[in-house]
């Protein structure tokens, strides 16, 4: 059991990390201020119940996920549409090279991650589907192990990695787009045949 | 890992060099746990060029995705958690 009085010196540290989740859960800023706030409240109320010595990020975060759930997602606006169709095939490497990497003389996946802007990313990871959102940015922004993202989201953990699987792919798959736009990157190749299975 | 399961050479072919690239994602990665995986990769060029998008991407990741709580947020939430510790007080003395 862990004693209230000291709920504000443990909990108030993780708050950064929480409104970066909030933010991009919620895709705006005031949404995301009153979400912490909510988890912080519910945390306190609920602070009797958590074990000292457990995780108190994880648990945090398992606040403010089900609370983003419970009460958020219903008025948030949908994202764009994204399409997941065919991310399975997508292989970053395999599309990266050729005029890019002749004409810099450089690694064309160190041209990719240093072009893309971080409003770009924040783009892509905003356009996913909300259950590969949250995966996600639990998985790669906060990095959480898969074990403990199966426990916030209570979930099997062969779901979070088939989220993570698809997530990612389509992530990378809208960083292409902007990279195809710019036109440093191979447009798709249709004839290519895919390999069949992803990691 | 049994003695049976190795890379095929051709990426994301094998449960093996999928799990090994998972298990190199899988929370906050250090440079020694990633070179550990590359190396047992080391056979499969692509498969050791995969990993390597995919541990960059999840470096782009984290780092555009950070922010700061704004200043007012962390009073507001302070004060709001002062009152509501004072609420608690005062139903206690009733």
């Amino acid at each position: 059991m862990a004693d209230q009085a000291t709920f504000a010196d443990q909990a108030m540290v993780y708050m950064d990390q929480l409104y970066s989740a909030a933010r991009r859960m919620t895709r705006n800023t005031a949404d995301a201020e009153d979400l912490v706030q909510e988890t912080y409240l519910r945390a306190y109320r609920g602070f009797g119940n958590f074990q000292q010595g457990t995780n108190l990020r994880a648990w945090l975060f398992r606040i403010l996920t089900n609370a983003f759930i419970n009460s958020y997602r219903s008025k948030q606006r949908k994202p764009q549409s994204v399409d997941l169709a065919g991310v399975e095939d997508l292989y970053l490497h395999q599309r990266l090279g050729g005029d890019v990497r002749a004409a810099l003389g450089a690694s064309a996946e160190d041209v990719l991650m240093e072009t893309i802007t971080e409003s770009e990313i924040i783009e892509a990871l905003e356009s996913l589907p909300e259950e590969y959102r949250i995966t996600v940015l639990l998985a790669d922004v906060e990095g959480f192990a898969y074990k403990e993202i199966a426990e916030i989201l209570d979930v099997p953990i062969g779901t979070v990695m088939s989220r993570l699987h698809r997530g990612r792919k389509t992530l990378q798959k809208r960083l292409l787009e902007f990279g195809t736009a710019r036109g440093w990157v191979d447009p798709p190749d249709p004839d290519r045949a895919p390999a069949s299975a992803g990691i | 890992m049994s003695s049976d399961r190795h890379c095929l050479g051709v990426p994301n072919q094998c449960d093996y060099s999928r799990d090994l690239i998972a298990r190199a994602l899988d929370g906050q990665p250090t440079l020694e746990s990633i070179n550990r995986v590359q190396a047992e990769l080391a056979d499969c060029l692509p498969c050791v060029q995969i990993l390597d998008v995919e541990v960059r991407f999840k470096v782009a990741m984290s780092q555009a995705c950070r922010e700061s709580a704004p200043a007012a947020l962390q009073i507001r939430i302070t004060e709001t958690l002062q009152r509501v510790v004072l609420d608690d007080l005062d139903i206690q003395d009733f």
